[in-house]
């Protein structure tokens, strides 16, 4: 994989998800910490960006290497950001602020450091690149290893937050974990990586950074290139997924609950001709401005409103009614589908009574043994199968 | 503030005192309500017969009774338990429904007196309209699954998780 294409498909993610912070913050609860992880998705993604060969070409048309130092500079914001977050969750809150104010006083003097030895250096134009470099300009050897040594500081602090947090953390939350940790252990190495062959370049002499054609062309160039570049993605994307999983999960919960209330339907509607009643249960206007959460609460309103209906109608059931089919389907195979097609003909049938005002031979009533659903999903499966049944018309034929 | 806004509040203040089971269990539910507000609830199973409502509150001087009817579906009842729970946390006070004879029968170890405040699963008023309300609101958030199982924690992880949830989820 090309060097350019790596970084600018990879600074999309940060920057569609800087952008669907700010559209959360923008419609939900405001909280402190969502500027840090706006502002450290956003630097994140510029640096990404301004690391790009074909972005550096022209970066270094102003100053020599230019984009290798903006691109550092924001990769140290992103880093602030993180521990900002890692303040806000290690801290009480009113010593949050001054713990936030020594780190950034903190990464102040860090770039500035940085920026007085890359530009006390001569670097090559082009693509910024200081291989070779380190031990006749010592300058650009203390520009990297100062910029190593705080997103060092950074990742292990981050690292070390997402590992204790790992014990209790369920599902969404404990595999954003994970891949803040994941992400931190390739950050580490690479960083590893650099500060080994920056050492080995000042006391040996030797070429500390490969060239690299490609993101994986040789084994260094893994560790230089592809290593930070999935590192951010896997931390970046271990920020988000506790917020962006459960929202993922309750829109597929919507559509499936969107069919189910369509297959309920038809049980609804002839247990509510029978006994209009039953619809007070079924609010008038959306609860929920946001879509699933609306879909589930009528699926759960329209549910209550069947199981009132059907107990409102047990007075006008009657087993005498569906005697012959009962005896039909006892002698067929045993499923939850032609259990569903006998209730559905019991219902019909008790409908039809109620209608006509026509009571029982005796009214006995209804036992819990067959309809002993505990909780909505099961509720929803038994009676959607009803309700098909239903549709259906006549019930399924008899297998002997 | 509109019924469904009022409700979210009782049900977000209620449930951040007593938590909620997991898994959901209705007696548990109602072991913590009790612990909550200092009063026994006695719940009181009865067949559902035509001409009477399928459940029922019942303030007593030092507890509560709260009536459903047992021949329906689990979830059914637990709603309609649920339904009666709204009434008694929104302390509503409705009218008697039942005649002395539908009184007896449902509970035939309480005096028909008992009833003079119960309260139906009936009608169309604003406090059904309350109580059902409350019985979705309470039965929904008993469906989630909690993001953090901090029961296991001291008390410092179980800060600490707490936090890092607030800063990454939802």
């Amino acid at each position: 994989m090309g060097v350019s294409t790596l970084f600018l498909s990879t600074a999309i993610v940060p920057f569609l998800i800087a952008g669907y912070r700010g559209v959360l913050r923008g419609h939900g609860q405001r909280k402190p910490t969502d500027i840090p992880l706006i502002v450290t998705a956003l630097a994140w993604g510029l640096a990404l960006v301004t690391l790009a060969p074909t972005v550096q070409a022209f970066e270094s048309t102003l100053v020599p290497s230019l984009g290798r130092l903006l691109s550092n500079v924001c990769t140290l914001v992103a880093a602030f950001g993180l521990l900002t977050l890692v303040s806000h969750i290690s801290h009480v809150e009113d010593k949050v602020p001054s713990k936030v104010r020594v780190r950034l006083i903190t990464l102040l003097i860090v770039v500035t450091v940085m920026a007085v030895m890359f530009f006390a250096s001569r670097p090559p134009s082009g693509r910024g690149i200081f291989t070779g470099l380190y031990r006749s300009q010592p300058t650009l050897a203390v520009y990297t290893l100062v910029y190593a040594t705080y997103l060092a500081y950074a990742v292990v602090d981050l690292a070390a937050l997402a590992l204790r947090s790992l014990r209790g953390a369920r599902s969404w939350l404990r595999l954003g974990m994970i891949l803040i940790v994941g992400g931190s252990v390739l950050y580490a190495g690479y960083l590893i990586q650099k500060v080994v062959s920056i050492v080995n370049e000042l006391v040996s002499g030797s070429p500390a950074e490969p060239f690299c054609a490609s993101a994986f062309a040789t084994l260094d160039c893994a560790f230089a290139i592809a290593m930070p570049a999935y590192a951010v993605l896997l931390v970046i994307l271990g920020t988000t997924v506790p917020t962006l999983g459960p929202w993922l999960e309750h829109l597929i919960r919507g559509i499936r609950h969107r069919r189910s209330l369509h297959r309920l339907r038809p049980l609804w509607e002839i247990l509510h001709e029978a006994q209009p009643d039953i619809t007070h249960a079924t609010p008038v206007r959306p609860w929920s401005p946001s879509w699933p959460g609306h879909i589930a609460e009528l699926l759960y309103r329209r549910v209550i409103a069947i199981r009132d209906g059907l107990l409102a109608l047990q007075p006008y059931r009657d087993p005498t009614d569906t005697h012959e089919y009962r005896r039909q389907a006892a002698a067929g195979p045993s499923d939850r589908r032609r259990a569903a097609a006998i209730e559905a003909a019991d219902i019909r049938a008790a409908v039809h009574r109620r209608q006509h005002n026509m009571a029982p031979r005796e009214y006995v009533p209804g036992s819990n043994a067959t309809i002993a659903q505990d909780d909505l999903d099961s509720e929803v499966r038994w009676l959607t199968l009803v309700s098909d049944a239903l549709t259906r018309g006549e019930p399924p034929p008899i297998q002997s | 503030m509109d019924i469904r806004a009022r409700c979210q509040q009782r049900v977000h203040d209620l449930l951040s005192r007593t938590g909620v089971p997991h898994p959901w269990d209705i007696n548990q539910f109602l072991d913590r309500l009790e612990r909550h507000r200092g009063r026994d609830i006695d719940l009181c199973a009865v067949t559902w017969h035509p001409g009477v409502s399928c459940g029922a509150w019942v303030p007593r001087p030092d507890h509560d009774v709260i009536a459903y009817a047992q021949n329906t579906s689990g979830f059914h009842q637990d709603h309609i338990i649920l339904h009666e729970v709204g009434h008694m946390i929104f302390q509503h006070r409705g009218r008697c429904v039942l005649s002395d004879e539908e009184a007896q029968r449902i509970a035939p170890d309480l005096a028909p007196a008992a009833f003079a405040h119960l309260l139906d699963r009936s009608g169309v008023q604003a406090e059904e309209h309350e109580a059902e309300t409350i019985a979705a609101l309470i039965h929904q958030r008993a469906r989630l699954r909690p993001q953090l199982a901090i029961d296991r924690l001291c008390p410092a992880d179980a800060r600490r998780l707490t936090r890092v949830e607030y800063v990454f989820g939802a």
